[in-house]
């Protein structure tokens, strides 16, 4: 394909890009195609003039009432102030240790208690409450991880709904 | 009423250029700029006070922590602020929509709607934009249908059972339209 035909098919898709209706391989090629293209840029932005302008458009649009209008922006900025806790942005490493470190603990427990048995075999049937043990330990990790995840569901509603 | 985008002068980009270097203030005065045309547009999308609140402040915040990433030569702050509350908006749209279709699903044991049989949540909310009369019933139709309920190429064309080539075509001229709207009003306000 040559250059000038990817243009103008890429021109061709520039309203619909405006609108979002691209489909996903259509968006991709709009996106590898505008930082090369000022003329395809420009229209784009002048598409999505005309989609906001269509949308400001609207007859007797809905208006906020005041005080819940002072209510988000309270909101907004004590977010962004970090007053109220979000969600942070973290790495994946760290993501992946925070999901999995209630698994690690368990496993290490359940590896301390089998090689204490395998090396000293304290109590007769000693594999039988190692095994036990293991599966009181699942339990319990399961247990506090869902836990976990309803104190987090929570504190995130009521940040949520904490205006003031 | 098609040229209501404001211009602001430059003002709006040095409030987000605030903002990318954390100035709070900097939200505050962006949102008592914007925020009303922000909850109108979400507001058109949802017909939903509640809902749309949620979408003022979840643009706001999108814009606070993509700062950064602003552009002012890729678009005026209000453009990207109404295309962030749009996208937004019918995210919200879709998922509640989702989320009726299960419970009804659920309540009755049937078998979730197809999507031409989806509630349309927002359709008694919507006042028909001034532009959007110009436009043949054809292109309405396929414009509405990306424009209000964010519907892909090929999924206007199996919504309303027309080539996907007809879609692409009836969106494009009927943007065109829209936007040469825009210019002469434009030109006429400015005569």
């Amino acid at each position: 394909m040559t250059d000038q035909i990817q243009h103008d098919e890429i021109r061709s898709l520039l309203p619909a890009a405006a609108l979002g209706s691209l489909d996903a391989a259509e968006a991709r090629q709009v996106n590898a195609h505008l930082p090369g293209c000022a003329e395809c840029t420009q229209q784009l932005r002048e598409y999505e003039e005309t989609v906001v302008a269509t949308f400001e458009s609207i007859d007797e649009p809905a208006t906020m009432g005041s005080a819940r209008a002072a209510a988000i922006r309270s909101r907004l900025l004590r977010r962004a102030s970090g007053a109220v806790p979000m969600p942070r942005e973290v790495s994946t490493v760290g993501r992946a240790v925070r999901q999995w470190s209630g698994w690690l603990a368990a496993a290490s427990l359940v590896g301390v208690l089998f090689m204490h048995h395998a090396f000293h075999g304290p109590i007769a049937g000693g594999w039988l409450v190692a095994g036990i043990l293991c599966f009181a330990l699942v339990g319990v990790t399961i247990y506090a991880m869902v836990q976990r995840a309803r104190v987090k569901a929570v504190t995130r509603d009521a940040a949520r709904r904490d205006t003031p | 009423m098609m040229d209501q985008v404001p211009d602001d002068g430059g003002s709006g980009a040095a409030l987000i250029v605030r903002m990318a270097a954390g100035d709070e203030a900097a939200l505050g005065e962006l949102y008592d700029l914007h925020s009303g045309r922000v909850y109108a547009a979400a507001f058109a999308v949802l017909g939903d006070r509640a809902a749309a609140e949620d979408v003022v402040e979840e643009t706001f915040w999108q814009a606070w922590r993509t700062a950064a990433t602003y552009s002012a030569g890729r678009a005026a702050v209000a453009t990207w602020l109404l295309m962030i509350a749009r996208s937004r908006a019918l995210d919200r749209g879709r998922s509640d929509t989702r989320r009726v279709n299960r419970d009804a699903a659920a309540a009755e044991g049937d078998p979730p709607p197809t999507a031409t049989s989806q509630p349309d949540v927002s359709e008694p909310h919507r006042r028909l934009a001034a532009g959007l009369e110009s436009l043949s019933p054809d292109q309405r139709q396929a414009i509405e249908l990306a424009f209000f309920e964010g519907l892909s190429h090929s999924e206007i064309a199996d919504r309303i059972g027309a080539p996907l080539g007809t879609v692409k075509t009836r969106i494009r001229s009927a943007l065109q339209v829209l936007r040469g709207l825009v210019n002469m009003r434009r030109g006429g306000t400015r005569q």
